[in-house]
């Protein structure tokens, strides 16, 4: 493997391509042959594979990092709740 | 009832409707709203402000599409409102290989991420906020609140290539902007 940055080719595909599918891979929306296609480049390229694997852990621990505490959560409803029961008039 | 019940009695004028409605909602559109404007006043602003337009438009509610989808429209109309009164700052955009690059792409294992693989839930918090405000949205309602792909379109109103185009570029630079908090990287193209 010639390293040329995101022109390198691995198994017969640009990294620049494998960026560029990445978030279809992710989703599972890619065909059969070219998920395959897109393993074989990873499995010879660390730099690729590393990537993606740090790209979908910032996905995974992304909803953990946005649950409101439940503290906020009650404050916030008790003024939500009052405001909306004065424009509905209850 | 389900919600398009619970909108169609609260257009009708009931108010306890709207409140299991709102309940049903609220901590969802909380979350949504917290990743887009960050903590604080405008936030709450803006979930008061979208309950009551919910409330006052319900009758607007066609029971075709999700009613969560409808609330999201609102939701989002509201987050327009609080930015339209804060300065904004010139958004920089980079290419998706400028992106990958600031993410870590050719120069892991430093992305960012400890040993153990665990990304500081503030770092998290602070790098949605680093990323264009269109970026954020379509992560939000993609990995936060489980749209699918053709819902947020529409709620975007725009295209499903043009969201996934928006989608993927979100992802590269949230990582981006996760390593360029974890290691101080030169060169963020913060706007928050």
């Amino acid at each position: 493997m010639l390293d040329d940055g995101l022109d390198t080719i691995v198994a017969g595909i640009r990294c620049r391509d494998v960026l560029a599918d990445l978030s279809g891979y992710l989703d599972g929306e890619l065909q059969a042959s070219r998920i395959a296609q897109l393993q074989a480049h990873l499995n010879g390229c660390d730099r690729c594979a590393r990537f993606g694997g740090a790209v979908a852990e910032v996905l995974a621990q992304l909803r953990s990092a946005f649950t409101v505490p439940a503290a906020l959560q009650d404050v916030t409803a008790t003024r939500l709740h009052a405001r909306v029961a004065e424009a509905t008039g209850r | 009832m389900d919600d398009a019940a619970l909108l169609r009695a609260a257009a009708a004028g009931d108010a306890h409707a709207f409140t299991l409605f709102m309940r049903a909602h609220q901590a969802a559109v909380h979350r949504y709203l917290l990743a887009l404007l960050g903590p604080g006043a405008d936030e709450e602003d803006a979930l008061q402000d979208t309950f009551i337009n919910a409330w006052r438009g319900a009758s607007g509610f066609l029971s075709i599409g999700s009613a969560r989808g409808w609330l999201y429209s609102i939701a989002r109309n509201a987050v327009r409102h609080q930015l339209r009164r804060r300065v904004g700052e010139p958004e920089c955009v980079e290419s998706l290989e400028a992106l990958a690059e600031r993410a870590g792409w050719g120069s892991l294992p430093d992305t960012g991420i400890d040993s153990d693989g665990v990304i500081a839930r503030e770092s998290l918090q602070d790098a949605m906020r680093h990323l264009p405000r269109e970026e954020c949205e379509v992560l939000t309602l993609r990995e936060l609140d489980g749209f699918s792909g053709e819902e947020t379109a529409r709620l975007l109103e725009i295209s499903i290539p043009a969201m996934k185009s928006r989608l993927h570029r979100a992802r590269v630079h949230l990582a981006a902007a996760v390593r360029a908090l974890d290691t101080s990287q030169p060169g963020s193209c913060a706007n928050a």
